[in-house]
Protein backbone atom coordinates (compact mmCIF):
# COMPACT_ATOMS: atom_id res chain seq x y z
CA UNK A 1 0.00 0.00 0.00
CA UNK A 2 1.43 3.24 -1.08
CA UNK A 3 -0.14 6.57 1.32
CA UNK A 4 1.52 9.97 1.07
CA UNK A 5 1.73 13.45 1.96
CA UNK A 6 1.43 16.45 0.06
CA UNK A 7 2.72 20.51 0.84
CA UNK A 8 3.33 23.14 -1.72
CA UNK A 9 6.44 25.67 -0.85
CA UNK A 10 6.88 28.54 -3.02
CA UNK A 11 6.80 27.11 -6.46
CA UNK A 12 7.60 23.79 -5.11
CA UNK A 13 5.76 20.29 -5.32
CA UNK A 14 7.00 18.50 -1.51
CA UNK A 15 5.57 14.25 -1.29
CA UNK A 16 6.04 12.14 1.17
CA UNK A 17 5.66 8.84 0.27
CA UNK A 18 4.91 6.08 2.63
CA UNK A 19 4.86 2.07 2.15
CA UNK A 20 5.36 -0.18 -1.15
CA UNK A 21 5.63 1.57 -4.24
CA UNK A 22 3.91 -1.75 -6.42
CA UNK A 23 1.92 -2.75 -8.57
CA UNK A 24 -0.90 -1.47 -6.05
CA UNK A 25 0.99 2.16 -6.47
CA UNK A 26 -0.62 2.41 -10.09
CA UNK A 27 -3.91 4.24 -9.50
CA UNK A 28 -2.60 6.41 -7.24
CA UNK A 29 0.03 7.67 -8.48
CA UNK A 30 -1.80 7.29 -12.04
CA UNK A 31 -4.99 9.38 -11.23
CA UNK A 32 -4.01 11.64 -8.04
CA UNK A 33 -0.41 12.25 -7.70
CA UNK A 34 0.63 13.11 -11.37
CA UNK A 35 -1.94 15.18 -12.54
CA UNK A 36 -0.40 17.54 -9.54
CA UNK A 37 2.93 16.68 -10.41
CA UNK A 38 2.25 17.79 -14.00
CA UNK A 39 1.00 21.04 -12.91
CA UNK A 40 4.10 22.05 -10.93
CA UNK A 41 7.79 23.19 -12.55
CA UNK A 42 9.64 21.54 -9.59
CA UNK A 43 8.67 18.20 -7.69
CA UNK A 44 10.62 16.83 -4.33
CA UNK A 45 9.59 12.96 -3.84
CA UNK A 46 10.70 11.87 -0.57
CA UNK A 47 11.42 8.62 -0.19
CA UNK A 48 12.55 8.40 3.77
CA UNK A 49 9.27 6.15 4.29
CA UNK A 50 9.31 3.93 1.47
CA UNK A 51 10.22 0.18 2.11
CA UNK A 52 9.73 -1.83 -1.12
CA UNK A 53 9.87 -1.58 -4.57
CA UNK A 54 8.81 -3.63 -7.62
CA UNK A 55 9.35 -3.94 -11.49
CA UNK A 56 6.11 -2.15 -11.71
CA UNK A 57 6.70 0.07 -9.28
CA UNK A 58 9.95 1.24 -10.69
CA UNK A 59 8.12 1.24 -14.14
CA UNK A 60 5.83 4.08 -12.71
CA UNK A 61 8.28 5.98 -11.25
CA UNK A 62 9.86 6.01 -14.72
CA UNK A 63 7.31 7.10 -16.11
CA UNK A 64 6.68 10.26 -13.90
CA UNK A 65 9.99 11.13 -14.50
CA UNK A 66 9.60 10.97 -17.93
CA UNK A 67 6.68 12.81 -18.18
CA UNK A 68 7.99 15.65 -16.35
CA UNK A 69 10.71 15.73 -18.23
CA UNK A 70 8.97 16.25 -21.45
CA UNK A 71 7.23 19.04 -19.88
CA UNK A 72 10.88 20.46 -19.16
CA UNK A 73 9.84 20.06 -15.04
CA UNK A 74 12.06 19.59 -12.12
CA UNK A 75 12.27 16.74 -10.44
CA UNK A 76 14.00 15.11 -7.50
CA UNK A 77 14.15 11.72 -5.49
CA UNK A 78 15.57 12.18 -1.88
CA UNK A 79 15.81 10.16 0.86
CA UNK A 80 16.12 6.76 -0.62
CA UNK A 81 17.31 4.05 1.78
CA UNK A 82 20.30 1.98 1.26
CA UNK A 83 18.10 -1.36 0.30
CA UNK A 84 16.48 0.75 -2.43
CA UNK A 85 19.15 2.39 -3.73
CA UNK A 86 20.65 -1.30 -3.84
CA UNK A 87 17.90 -2.36 -6.07
CA UNK A 88 17.76 0.83 -8.24
CA UNK A 89 21.45 0.03 -9.09
CA UNK A 90 20.85 -3.22 -10.17
CA UNK A 91 18.46 -2.20 -13.24
CA UNK A 92 20.67 1.10 -13.43
CA UNK A 93 17.70 3.87 -12.43
CA UNK A 94 19.75 6.36 -12.73
CA UNK A 95 21.18 5.71 -16.54
CA UNK A 96 17.35 5.19 -17.26
CA UNK A 97 15.76 8.53 -15.15
CA UNK A 98 18.81 11.09 -15.22
CA UNK A 99 21.94 10.96 -12.62
CA UNK A 100 20.11 14.43 -11.49
CA UNK A 101 17.16 12.53 -10.50
CA UNK A 102 18.43 10.91 -7.37
CA UNK A 103 19.87 12.96 -4.53
CA UNK B 1 15.32 -45.21 -55.80
CA UNK B 2 11.96 -46.47 -53.76
CA UNK B 3 11.35 -48.92 -50.63
CA UNK B 4 14.73 -47.89 -49.69
CA UNK B 5 15.24 -48.64 -45.72
CA UNK B 6 17.41 -45.98 -43.72
CA UNK B 7 17.55 -47.73 -40.19
CA UNK B 8 16.55 -45.41 -37.25
CA UNK B 9 19.91 -44.69 -34.88
CA UNK B 10 19.93 -46.21 -31.12
CA UNK B 11 21.58 -44.87 -28.58
CA UNK B 12 20.89 -41.11 -27.97
CA UNK B 13 18.36 -38.92 -28.63
CA UNK B 14 17.94 -37.42 -32.02
CA UNK B 15 15.36 -35.64 -33.48
CA UNK B 16 14.53 -37.10 -36.62
CA UNK B 17 13.10 -35.14 -39.46
CA UNK B 18 11.90 -37.05 -42.54
CA UNK B 19 11.38 -34.33 -45.20
CA UNK B 20 10.72 -34.30 -48.88
CA UNK B 21 10.15 -37.47 -50.23
CA UNK B 22 10.65 -39.81 -47.35
CA UNK B 23 8.26 -40.98 -44.47
CA UNK B 24 8.59 -43.00 -41.23
CA UNK B 25 6.98 -46.30 -41.18
CA UNK B 26 7.28 -47.88 -37.77
CA UNK B 27 10.94 -47.83 -36.54
CA UNK B 28 12.35 -46.99 -40.25
CA UNK B 29 12.34 -44.24 -43.14
CA UNK B 30 11.62 -44.73 -46.65
CA UNK B 31 11.81 -43.15 -49.82
CA UNK B 32 8.19 -42.45 -51.09
CA UNK B 33 9.84 -40.70 -54.54
CA UNK B 34 12.30 -41.59 -56.52
CA UNK B 35 15.15 -39.33 -56.98
CA UNK B 36 18.90 -38.84 -54.98
CA UNK B 37 18.68 -39.87 -51.05
CA UNK B 38 20.34 -37.57 -48.67
CA UNK B 39 21.34 -37.73 -45.08
CA UNK B 40 21.98 -34.39 -43.25
CA UNK B 41 23.17 -34.53 -39.60
CA UNK B 42 23.66 -31.12 -37.65
CA UNK B 43 24.03 -31.54 -34.12
CA UNK B 44 21.21 -33.72 -32.69
CA UNK B 45 19.26 -33.52 -35.60
CA UNK B 46 18.65 -35.90 -38.55
CA UNK B 47 16.75 -35.16 -41.54
CA UNK B 48 16.11 -37.52 -44.74
CA UNK B 49 14.89 -36.68 -47.71
CA UNK B 50 14.85 -37.43 -51.42
CA UNK B 51 16.05 -35.12 -53.72
CA UNK B 52 13.64 -34.75 -56.80
CA UNK B 53 15.19 -33.14 -59.70
CA UNK B 54 13.44 -30.26 -62.00
CA UNK B 55 15.36 -29.55 -65.30
CA UNK B 56 14.23 -26.30 -67.29
CA UNK B 57 14.63 -26.76 -70.93
CA UNK B 58 14.84 -23.31 -72.08
CA UNK B 59 15.69 -19.61 -70.01
CA UNK B 60 14.68 -18.59 -66.86
CA UNK B 61 12.83 -14.86 -67.69
CA UNK B 62 9.84 -13.20 -67.17
CA UNK B 63 8.10 -15.31 -69.37
CA UNK B 64 9.08 -18.46 -67.68
CA UNK B 65 8.98 -17.32 -64.07
CA UNK B 66 11.07 -17.45 -61.37
CA UNK B 67 12.27 -20.94 -60.01
CA UNK B 68 11.28 -22.37 -56.83
CA UNK B 69 12.07 -25.76 -56.15
CA UNK B 70 12.48 -28.32 -53.36
CA UNK B 71 15.02 -31.05 -54.95
CA UNK B 72 17.95 -30.25 -57.52
CA UNK B 73 17.44 -27.34 -60.42
CA UNK B 74 19.06 -27.82 -63.62
CA UNK B 75 18.77 -24.92 -65.94
CA UNK B 76 19.34 -25.79 -69.89
CA UNK B 77 19.91 -22.45 -70.98
CA UNK B 78 20.28 -18.75 -69.05
CA UNK B 79 19.07 -17.06 -65.92
CA UNK B 80 17.94 -14.24 -67.50
CA UNK B 81 17.88 -10.22 -65.73
CA UNK B 82 16.23 -10.13 -62.48
CA UNK B 83 14.85 -13.31 -61.60
CA UNK B 84 15.30 -15.85 -59.03
CA UNK B 85 16.50 -19.75 -59.08
CA UNK B 86 16.46 -21.02 -55.21
CA UNK B 87 16.89 -25.00 -54.71
CA UNK B 88 16.42 -26.97 -51.93
CA UNK B 89 19.37 -29.61 -54.03
CA UNK B 90 21.97 -28.79 -56.58
CA UNK B 91 21.75 -26.23 -59.31
CA UNK B 92 23.34 -26.44 -62.44
CA UNK B 93 22.97 -23.84 -64.87
CA UNK B 94 24.45 -24.40 -68.49
CA UNK B 95 24.57 -20.95 -69.81
CA UNK B 96 25.29 -17.58 -68.31
CA UNK B 97 23.01 -15.94 -65.60
CA UNK B 98 22.87 -12.17 -65.72
CA UNK B 99 21.72 -10.36 -62.82
CA UNK B 100 19.75 -12.59 -60.87
CA UNK B 101 19.76 -14.22 -57.20
CA UNK B 102 20.47 -18.25 -57.42
CA UNK B 103 20.49 -19.55 -54.20
CA UNK B 104 20.65 -23.28 -53.32
CA UNK B 105 20.95 -25.51 -49.93
CA UNK B 106 23.78 -27.65 -51.25
CA UNK B 107 25.93 -26.74 -54.53
CA UNK B 108 25.66 -24.68 -57.63
CA UNK B 109 27.46 -25.22 -61.33
CA UNK B 110 27.32 -22.25 -63.95
CA UNK B 111 28.95 -23.28 -67.33
CA UNK B 112 28.68 -19.90 -67.86
CA UNK B 113 29.45 -16.50 -66.91
CA UNK B 114 27.70 -14.79 -63.67
CA UNK B 115 27.25 -11.30 -64.20
CA UNK B 116 26.08 -8.74 -61.42
CA UNK B 117 24.06 -11.59 -59.59
CA UNK B 118 24.16 -12.91 -56.18
CA UNK B 119 25.17 -17.19 -55.95
CA UNK B 120 24.67 -18.76 -52.62
CA UNK B 121 25.25 -22.46 -51.89
CA UNK B 122 24.66 -23.63 -48.52
CA UNK B 123 22.16 -21.36 -47.29
CA UNK B 124 20.68 -23.32 -44.82
CA UNK B 125 24.35 -23.30 -43.24
CA UNK B 126 24.94 -19.68 -43.79
CA UNK B 127 21.93 -19.01 -41.88
CA UNK B 128 22.79 -21.43 -39.39
CA UNK B 129 26.39 -19.64 -38.70
CA UNK B 130 24.35 -16.20 -38.57
CA UNK B 131 21.97 -17.84 -36.18
CA UNK B 132 24.61 -19.41 -33.75
CA UNK B 133 26.67 -15.92 -33.53
CA UNK B 134 23.04 -14.17 -32.40
CA UNK B 135 22.43 -17.31 -29.68
CA UNK B 136 26.30 -17.03 -28.64
CA UNK B 137 25.98 -13.01 -27.56
CA UNK B 138 22.83 -13.74 -26.62
CA UNK B 139 23.35 -16.62 -24.03
CA UNK B 140 26.30 -14.54 -22.50
CA UNK B 141 23.53 -11.67 -22.03
CA UNK B 142 20.86 -14.02 -20.57
CA UNK B 143 23.63 -15.85 -18.03
CA UNK B 144 24.31 -12.74 -16.55
CA UNK B 145 20.21 -10.87 -16.82
CA UNK B 146 19.52 -14.83 -14.50
CA UNK B 147 22.30 -13.33 -12.09
CA UNK B 148 20.92 -10.60 -11.41
CA UNK B 149 17.15 -11.49 -11.50
CA UNK B 150 18.92 -13.93 -8.76
CA UNK B 151 20.02 -10.91 -6.60
CA UNK B 152 16.63 -9.54 -7.08
CA UNK B 153 14.97 -12.44 -5.23
CA UNK B 154 17.21 -11.96 -2.77
CA UNK B 155 17.29 -8.60 -2.11
CA UNK B 156 15.66 -6.70 1.07
CA UNK B 157 13.83 -4.02 -0.25
CA UNK B 158 12.27 -5.85 -3.51
CA UNK B 159 8.61 -6.62 -3.08
CA UNK B 160 8.60 -10.39 -3.85
CA UNK B 161 5.42 -10.49 -3.99
CA UNK B 162 5.44 -9.42 -7.50
CA UNK B 163 7.14 -12.84 -8.66
CA UNK B 164 4.07 -15.05 -7.72
CA UNK B 165 1.30 -12.58 -9.71
CA UNK B 166 2.85 -11.78 -12.50
CA UNK B 167 6.04 -13.68 -12.93
CA UNK B 168 9.43 -12.07 -14.68
CA UNK B 169 7.99 -9.85 -17.43
CA UNK B 170 7.93 -6.80 -15.50
CA UNK B 171 11.29 -7.24 -14.25
CA UNK B 172 13.10 -8.10 -17.37
CA UNK B 173 10.81 -5.29 -19.13
CA UNK B 174 12.79 -3.19 -16.87
CA UNK B 175 16.55 -4.61 -17.44
CA UNK B 176 16.11 -4.36 -20.84
CA UNK B 177 15.22 -0.83 -20.32
CA UNK B 178 18.78 -0.19 -19.96
CA UNK B 179 20.74 -3.20 -18.23
CA UNK B 180 20.27 -5.11 -21.99
CA UNK B 181 19.30 -2.15 -24.04
CA UNK B 182 21.19 -4.69 -27.28
CA UNK B 183 19.41 -7.76 -26.16
CA UNK B 184 16.28 -7.00 -27.42
CA UNK B 185 18.14 -5.91 -31.30
CA UNK B 186 19.99 -8.86 -30.86
CA UNK B 187 16.39 -11.07 -30.20
CA UNK B 188 14.70 -9.24 -33.27
CA UNK B 189 17.89 -10.22 -35.56
CA UNK B 190 17.46 -13.31 -34.91
CA UNK B 191 13.42 -13.79 -35.47
CA UNK B 192 13.80 -11.91 -38.72
CA UNK B 193 16.26 -14.61 -39.59
CA UNK B 194 14.22 -17.38 -38.79
CA UNK B 195 11.21 -15.65 -40.37
CA UNK B 196 12.88 -14.66 -43.61
CA UNK B 197 14.73 -17.85 -43.56
CA UNK B 198 11.67 -20.63 -42.63
CA UNK B 199 12.09 -22.47 -45.97
CA UNK B 200 15.57 -23.29 -45.30
CA UNK B 201 15.53 -23.68 -41.63
CA UNK B 202 12.73 -26.28 -40.00
CA UNK B 203 14.33 -27.73 -37.39
CA UNK B 204 12.39 -27.41 -33.97
CA UNK B 205 15.08 -26.15 -31.24
CA UNK B 206 15.79 -22.92 -34.17
CA UNK B 207 11.89 -22.38 -34.64
CA UNK B 208 11.30 -22.62 -30.10
CA UNK B 209 14.06 -20.28 -29.39
CA UNK B 210 12.57 -17.72 -31.79
CA UNK B 211 8.98 -17.99 -30.57
CA UNK B 212 10.41 -18.25 -26.98
CA UNK B 213 12.44 -14.72 -27.48
CA UNK B 214 9.56 -13.27 -28.61
CA UNK B 215 6.77 -14.18 -26.10
CA UNK B 216 9.44 -13.33 -23.98
CA UNK B 217 11.61 -10.35 -24.63
CA UNK B 218 9.65 -8.78 -27.66
CA UNK B 219 6.08 -8.91 -27.17
CA UNK B 220 4.47 -7.90 -23.85
CA UNK B 221 1.96 -10.60 -22.81
CA UNK B 222 0.27 -11.77 -19.96
CA UNK B 223 2.38 -14.75 -19.98
CA UNK B 224 4.06 -15.68 -16.85
CA UNK B 225 7.83 -16.00 -17.47
CA UNK B 226 9.63 -18.04 -14.52
CA UNK B 227 13.02 -19.35 -13.65
CA UNK B 228 12.41 -22.49 -15.44
CA UNK B 229 11.61 -21.09 -18.46
CA UNK B 230 14.60 -18.49 -18.85
CA UNK B 231 17.28 -21.48 -17.73
CA UNK B 232 15.53 -24.24 -20.17
CA UNK B 233 15.84 -20.88 -23.01
CA UNK B 234 19.58 -20.89 -21.81
CA UNK B 235 20.70 -24.63 -22.24
CA UNK B 236 18.60 -24.43 -25.64
CA UNK B 237 20.59 -21.50 -26.89
CA UNK B 238 23.93 -23.26 -25.74
CA UNK B 239 23.09 -26.80 -27.61
CA UNK B 240 22.19 -24.95 -30.76
CA UNK B 241 25.55 -22.71 -30.70
CA UNK B 242 27.70 -25.30 -30.12
CA UNK B 243 26.34 -27.18 -33.24
CA UNK B 244 27.27 -24.54 -35.33
CA UNK B 245 30.89 -23.70 -34.96
CA UNK B 246 31.32 -23.17 -38.54
CA UNK B 247 31.86 -26.51 -40.41
CA UNK B 248 32.53 -27.22 -44.05
CA UNK B 249 29.69 -28.65 -45.63
CA UNK B 250 31.15 -30.50 -48.44
CA UNK B 251 28.17 -30.95 -50.54
CA UNK B 252 27.54 -27.08 -50.38
CA UNK B 253 30.11 -25.71 -53.12
CA UNK B 254 30.38 -23.26 -56.19
CA UNK B 255 31.87 -23.80 -59.30
CA UNK B 256 31.55 -21.32 -62.10
CA UNK B 257 33.32 -20.07 -65.11
CA UNK B 258 34.07 -16.51 -64.55
CA UNK B 259 32.16 -14.02 -62.48
CA UNK B 260 32.19 -10.52 -62.79
CA UNK B 261 30.94 -7.73 -60.04
CA UNK B 262 28.65 -10.63 -58.57
CA UNK B 263 28.70 -12.13 -55.08
CA UNK B 264 29.49 -15.71 -54.71
CA UNK B 265 29.01 -17.39 -51.16
CA UNK B 266 29.48 -21.19 -49.96
CA UNK B 267 29.52 -22.65 -46.72
CA UNK B 268 31.81 -24.83 -48.89
CA UNK B 269 34.52 -24.46 -51.48
CA UNK B 270 34.38 -22.21 -54.27
CA UNK B 271 36.55 -22.40 -57.54
CA UNK B 272 36.05 -20.45 -60.77
CA UNK B 273 37.42 -22.07 -63.42
CA UNK B 274 36.68 -20.04 -66.37
CA UNK B 275 38.46 -16.56 -67.00
CA UNK B 276 38.32 -14.39 -64.27
CA UNK B 277 36.85 -13.23 -61.17
CA UNK B 278 36.21 -9.49 -61.20
CA UNK B 279 35.13 -6.95 -59.00
CA UNK B 280 33.76 -9.50 -57.31
CA UNK B 281 33.02 -10.69 -53.38
CA UNK B 282 33.43 -14.37 -53.01
CA UNK B 283 33.29 -15.87 -49.43
CA UNK B 284 33.99 -19.51 -49.31
CA UNK B 285 33.41 -21.75 -46.20
CA UNK B 286 35.84 -24.32 -47.82
CA UNK B 287 39.05 -23.36 -49.94
CA UNK B 288 38.65 -20.64 -52.64
CA UNK B 289 40.39 -21.68 -56.04
CA UNK B 290 40.09 -19.15 -59.31
CA UNK B 291 42.07 -20.66 -61.66
CA UNK B 292 43.10 -17.93 -64.24
CA UNK B 293 42.33 -14.42 -63.82
CA UNK B 294 41.87 -12.32 -59.86
CA UNK B 295 40.89 -8.31 -60.50
CA UNK B 296 39.85 -6.43 -58.00
CA UNK B 297 36.99 -7.26 -55.37
CA UNK B 298 37.26 -9.08 -52.11
CA UNK B 299 37.92 -12.81 -51.71
CA UNK B 300 38.01 -14.86 -48.88
CA UNK B 301 38.41 -18.54 -48.34
CA UNK B 302 38.15 -19.93 -45.14
CA UNK B 303 40.59 -22.55 -45.62
CA UNK B 304 42.80 -21.17 -47.61
CA UNK B 305 43.00 -19.07 -51.16
CA UNK B 306 44.98 -20.40 -54.14
CA UNK B 307 44.46 -17.84 -57.39
CA UNK B 308 46.69 -18.58 -60.63
CA UNK B 309 46.97 -14.59 -61.39
CA UNK B 310 46.33 -11.56 -58.89
CA UNK B 311 45.57 -7.56 -59.34
CA UNK B 312 45.71 -5.27 -61.71
CA UNK B 313 48.40 -3.40 -63.49
CA UNK B 314 46.07 -0.04 -62.25
CA UNK B 315 42.74 1.02 -60.30
CA UNK B 316 41.43 -1.45 -58.06
CA UNK B 317 42.37 -2.96 -55.05
CA UNK B 318 42.51 -6.46 -55.15
CA UNK B 319 42.05 -7.60 -51.70
CA UNK B 320 42.51 -11.52 -50.97
CA UNK B 321 42.07 -12.97 -47.12
CA UNK B 322 41.97 -16.25 -44.98
CA UNK B 323 42.00 -17.81 -41.61
CA UNK B 324 45.32 -17.36 -39.27
CA UNK B 325 46.34 -21.36 -40.12
CA UNK B 326 45.78 -21.06 -43.22
CA UNK B 327 47.62 -20.02 -46.94
CA UNK B 328 47.11 -17.62 -50.10
CA UNK B 329 48.43 -19.40 -52.99
CA UNK B 330 49.61 -16.78 -56.07
CA UNK B 331 51.39 -17.85 -59.26
CA UNK B 332 51.45 -14.45 -60.31
CA UNK B 333 50.78 -11.30 -58.43
CA UNK B 334 50.57 -7.71 -59.27
CA UNK B 335 52.12 -4.77 -57.26
CA UNK B 336 49.34 -3.23 -55.12
CA UNK B 337 47.45 -6.72 -54.18
CA UNK B 338 46.41 -6.78 -50.61
CA UNK B 339 46.66 -9.67 -48.63
CA UNK B 340 44.80 -10.66 -45.54
CA UNK B 341 45.59 -13.50 -43.18
CA UNK B 342 43.43 -13.45 -40.01
CA UNK B 343 44.39 -10.10 -38.74
CA UNK B 344 47.14 -9.69 -39.95
CA UNK B 345 46.99 -8.01 -43.33
CA UNK B 346 49.89 -6.83 -46.30
CA UNK B 347 50.02 -5.25 -49.47
CA UNK B 348 53.09 -6.53 -52.09
CA UNK B 349 55.08 -3.12 -52.80
CA UNK B 350 56.27 -5.69 -56.10
CA UNK B 351 55.44 -7.59 -58.52
CA UNK B 352 55.73 -11.48 -57.51
CA UNK B 353 55.19 -15.06 -58.42
CA UNK B 354 55.07 -18.29 -57.09
CA UNK B 355 54.60 -17.19 -53.95
CA UNK B 356 52.53 -18.53 -50.52
CA UNK B 357 51.70 -16.62 -47.82
CA UNK B 358 51.23 -17.85 -44.39
CA UNK B 359 51.17 -16.12 -41.20
CA UNK B 360 54.33 -16.07 -39.43
CA UNK B 361 54.98 -14.74 -35.63
CA UNK B 362 52.61 -12.06 -35.46
CA UNK B 363 52.84 -11.04 -39.41
CA UNK B 364 53.18 -11.92 -42.55
CA UNK B 365 55.66 -14.33 -44.23
CA UNK B 366 56.07 -14.54 -48.20
CA UNK B 367 57.27 -18.11 -48.63
CA UNK B 368 58.83 -18.66 -52.43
Amino acid sequence: MLAYQIHEEKNKLFVELEGDLDIESTEIINNELLPRFLQHETVVIDFATVGFVDSSGMGLLIQIVKQMKEKDQQIQIIHVKEDILEVFDMVQMHEIIGNDVIV
Amino acid sequence: MKDEEIPAKDGYPLQVIASEGTQFVADNIMATEAGRPVIEQRGRTVKTMVMSRYVHQGNVNIKSGNIKFNGDVEIVGEVEENMKVEAGGDIYIHQAISESTITASKSIISKGNVLQSMVTAGKHNLLVIELGNLLRIMEKQLSKMLTIIQQMMGAKAYKQKEFETKGLQPLIIILLERKFIDFRTYAQKYVDIINKGSEYIDEEDWMEVSEELQSIFLVLSNQKTTLGHLHHLQETMNELAETTKEEVEPNSYVTVSSATNSTVYSSGNVNIVGKGCINTKVHAGGKLVIQNVLRGGEVFGRLGVSVAEAGAVSGTKTIISTTSDYSITISHAYEGTVLRIGEATRQLTREEYNIKAVLGDDEEIVIR
